[in-house]
């Protein structure tokens, strides 16, 4: 995908409730078309930078550029209503007074609707026959179908989503995530997902921003967040590594599992996926099966070295191992760290 | 979110005014002429304390026994008619005390109907149908009725799955109601016994029509007198003192505020009654129904219908008629317009001010009508004597005890308006001044205006206040009928209450039962 054109930007934004501070130095740059995704544990500042973008709250600092305009600095504050930033709320905020329909044309002009947009977003959304129903009485997908139709309709520069899936169950979250990626990339539109979900992020979003304690910690595409994590906190928020403490000398870091090449010298953190830990049977294996849980596609071994550390491998469920069984390791990839502590 | 500064200010000038009443009744009770012991000494303190006390705890027990019992009965017991029933038996709470007070009084008196009907056994009046046994009878009936919404939605909603494991236990089924039952529905009991407590010791009307001495009955034979200053407002304070200690321990036990239990609660199958116990429940609903309802209506019939075929004038009330409807429909207008400010403050911005003021409205309410009229009274002559007997202070005063019904309808109509919903609207294109027309106004209109009309029936059936503050010439029917009935003009006090019960019975019981049974 190529992306030219910027469509949001901001610089240095900081907010502070009370003496807590939520967001830290918040830069992201979205570009146009793009989904772009802030992934964080709640807490982390995730839904705050949304409301700044959105114009809900100020930020004490920093500054918000939309197309190259000024929409937040120290002398300009657009208010929400002029920004042209649509949103999907959490709870939904559907209008428990108007019906789907009114609640879709909420943000239309009456020229808008003479000119069909009303009718194009609701077949757009699928959303015909519940048009005269009320929210109160229609499942929870089909809200989070009227709250996106409602933030599309007006053709906004781009629609921030915050935790657009946490309100449905797992299974029916993922089909209407499908549906609701494939709207967004069909319309062209650009979006700013936030989420505390790591699958979600990394299959939905083109680049992804991860926030932690209200800084950003990296922000990258899917695949460079997962392969090359620049911290442990990182690898952790975007999968389950098994840390391994180290000391890198002349390139060389000696762990409880291997030695392995560093391109840090000192205190190392190893991060090594468990899905990059191959196992075998082994009567002379060094190390030993605790527990093996079995998921279906795959299942993951928890084994310990002779210091009693435990580690995790996952893998297909092509060998089966049972706890006491002795077994020897292969290790396809590690990340280095410089170490935390 | 911070509160607007205009908000916050809108609000303080409504809050100080508000309060004004409290603050001179404090400032008074500073500055007594004589010293605090002399009261105690020179007047009856004690003999009116113990009235007021003792019928407190007589009418919050007959009243708690009444409604406790008949809820048990009807959510409990398989009963034909249940429904029927419990309708009739929550109807009495539409008559407002000094009504009640009326019929009774004028039931058992020389020409009264209950004594023409027996007349041929000799009867020509029955005495004492009044004093500590007449209110006492009266502000049982026309108060049980909070006991029995109140408890009886409690007792729906308790989960009887504690009763079936106390019968497990081995406990028999009606050691079950002393054991398990009534002490879960404590917080309900408390609740409405001490709603009812405050209604007794702030009542005027029944206690004065049934010549009973409480410490109300007092402030206004002081009042009547001459309007000496200490005594009233002595007794005032005193009385304001009981009504926020009451209705302290009330809100301690807030029903609405207590956890609930999570999941749907498992409704215990009612129980079949032996056809001897099924008669004794019947007769024991047809006298409390007599009593609070056939009673009341009959004697007003009765009086109305004999007093047109003796060709009564009928106009002499029209006066009242027009004076409650102006007081009211501008009582109420003003009550929801300024309990918005107060409404937007309390829902919309969570902030220390915002709680300050809900707790400082829920206070208001306890206060007893009595004494907020007595302080608007004295705060009209001493300080502002331009508007002493005018309209505008007697609309104050019922503002001010009146006000918390609106605010609350606001309330719970501003709780359904989201924040989300108003950033909703603003992210799709609206202005705040959009925002509240689309968004907000349509969300909360029906609350505003259920508060309204139950300021609107509060005050048209007002007593004490409108007594002491009313404008030379301006009457309103809970005048007439308070007026006539002292007097013994009981045609022309039950034409005014007829009217007024027309009016107001029908909405004040759809408002009432929607409110108490939550």
């Amino acid at each position: 995908m190529v992306f030219d054109n910027l469509i949001i930007r901001a610089r240095s934004l900081e907010k502070t409730y009370g003496n807590e501070a939520v967001l830290t130095d918040f830069n992201l740059d979205v570009w146009k078309g793009s989904i772009f995704g802030i992934l964080g544990v709640s807490g982390s500042g995730k839904t705050t930078a949304l409301r700044l973008l959105a114009g809900f709250e100020n930020p004490d600092s920093g500054i918000i550029e939309m197309y190259d305009k000024i929409v937040y600095d120290e002398e300009t504050n657009i208010p929400p209503e002029d920004r042209n930033i649509g949103m999907v709320f959490q709870d939904y905020a559907l209008f428990p007074h108007l019906n789907v329909e009114k609640n879709i044309g909420f943000g239309l002009t009456s020229k808008d609707i003479n000119k069909g947009r009303l009718e194009e977003v609701l077949e757009m959304c699928n959303l015909k026959q519940y048009r005269n129903k009320f929210p109160q009485d229609i499942s929870g997908g089909q809200q989070q179908r009227v709250a996106l139709a409602r933030a599309l309709a007006p053709k906004p520069d781009v629609v921030l989503l915050d935790e657009p899936f946490t309100s449905l169950d797992a299974h029916m979250a993922r089909d209407l995530r499908d549906e609701v990626v494939s709207l967004l990339r069909e319309t062209e539109t650009t979006a700013i997902i936030v989420t505390h979900d790591q699958e979600e992020a990394l299959s939905v979003c083109d680049i992804v921003s991860v926030l932690e304690d209200g800084k950003v910690m990296q922000s990258a595409t899917p695949q460079e967040i997962y392969l090359n994590p620049v911290s442990q906190n990182v690898a952790n928020s975007v999968g389950d590594p098994n840390i391994l403490k180290g000391f890198s000398k002349k390139g060389r870091v000696e762990t409880a599992l291997g030695t392995f090449v560093s391109a840090y010298e000192g205190a190392l953190d190893v991060s090594i996926r468990p899905e990059c830990i191959e196992l075998s049977l082994d009567s002379k294996g060094a190390y030993v099966v605790k527990e093996c849980i079995f998921y279906g596609h795959d299942q993951v071994v928890s084994f310990e070295n002779s210091a009693g550390q435990i580690f995790r491998s996952r893998s297909l469920p092509s060998t089966i191992f049972e706890s006491g069984d002795k077994i020897s390791i292969e290790i396809s990839e590690v990340t280095t760290f410089p170490s935390n502590t | 979110m911070k509160t607007p500064k205009a908000l916050a200010s809108i609000n303080m000038v409504i809050l100080s005014i508000f309060l004004m009443p409290v603050f001179y009744m404090v400032w008074r009770f500073f500055t007594f002429t004589r010293s605090f012991e002399s009261f105690f000494d020179s007047w009856n303190v004690y003999g009116l304390l113990f009235n007021t006390i003792s019928m407190f705890f007589a009418v919050v027990i007959s009243s708690l026994v009444l409604g406790l019992l008949i809820s048990i009965i009807l959510i409990r017991f398989k009963i034909t008619g249940s429904k029927i029933l419990f309708t009739l038996c929550t109807l009495p709470l539409v008559i407002p005390s000094y009504i009640g007070a009326l019929t009774y009084i004028s039931a058992f008196s020389p020409k009264g109907l209950y004594v023409q009907i027996f007349s041929f056994t000799g009867l020509s009046e029955i005495n004492g149908i009044e004093g500590f046994i007449g209110s006492w009878i009266v502000l049982t009936l026309f108060t049980y009725p909070y006991v029995l919404l109140i408890c009886s939605s409690a007792l729906r909603n308790l989960d009887s799955t504690v009763e079936e494991a106390a019968r497990s236990l081995g406990v028999k089924r009606f050691r079950i109601y002393t054991s398990v039952v009534i002490p879960r529905l404590k917080k309900p009991i408390i609740y409405s016994g001490l709603l009812v407590g405050l209604y007794v010791i702030s009542d005027f009307g029944a206690v004065s029509l049934m010549r009973y001495s409480t410490v109300t009955k007092a402030i206004y034979t002081y009042y009547e007198f001459s309007l000496l200053g200490d005594p009233i407002i002595f007794y005032s304070g005193l009385l304001i003192f009981l009504a926020l200690i009451i209705s302290f321990i009330q809100r301690g036990s807030d029903v609405s505020r207590s956890a609930k239990v999570s999941g749907t609660p498992r409704i215990p199958a009612r129980v079949e009654l032996s056809s001897r116990s099924k008669l004794l429940v019947y007769f024991f609903f047809a006298v409390v129904i007599f009593f609070g309802l056939m009673l009341p209506v009959s004697v007003l019939s009765y009086w109305l219908i004999r007093g047109l075929s003796l060709g009564n004038d009928v106009r002499a009330v029209f006066g009242g008629v027009v004076g409650s409807f102006s007081a009211s429909i501008i009582t109420s207008i003003l009550a929801i317009i300024i309990s918005m400010p107060i409404v937007i403050m309390v829902s919309q911005y969570r902030s220390k001010f915002g709680d300050f003021i809900e707790k400082i409205i829920l206070a208001l309410y306890g206060l007893p009508h009595l004494a907020v009229g007595v302080s608007i009274l004295f705060i009209t002559v001493k300080i502002f004597p331009s508007i002493y007997q005018s309209f505008f202070a007697l609309v104050i005063s019922y503002l001010i005890v009146f006000l918390p019904q609106a605010v609350g309808g606001g309330q719970a109509s501003m709780e359904q308006v989201k924040t989300s919903y108003i950033d909703a609207s603003s992210s799709l294109g609206k202005s705040k001044i959009e925002t509240f027309r689309k968004v907000t106004f349509p969300l909360i209109y029906r609350g505003l205006l259920a508060g309204g009309a139950l300021v609107f029936l509060s005050t048209m059936k007002e007593l004490p206040q409108t007594l002491l503050l009313r404008p030379t010439g301006f009457d309103t029917m809970a005048v007439d009928v308070w007026s006539f009935a002292s007097e013994g003009l009981f045609t022309q006090a039950a034409f005014s209450a007829f009217i007024l019960l027309a009016i107001s019975a029908i909405p004040t019981y759809i408002l009432s039962t929607r409110n108490l049974s939550g």
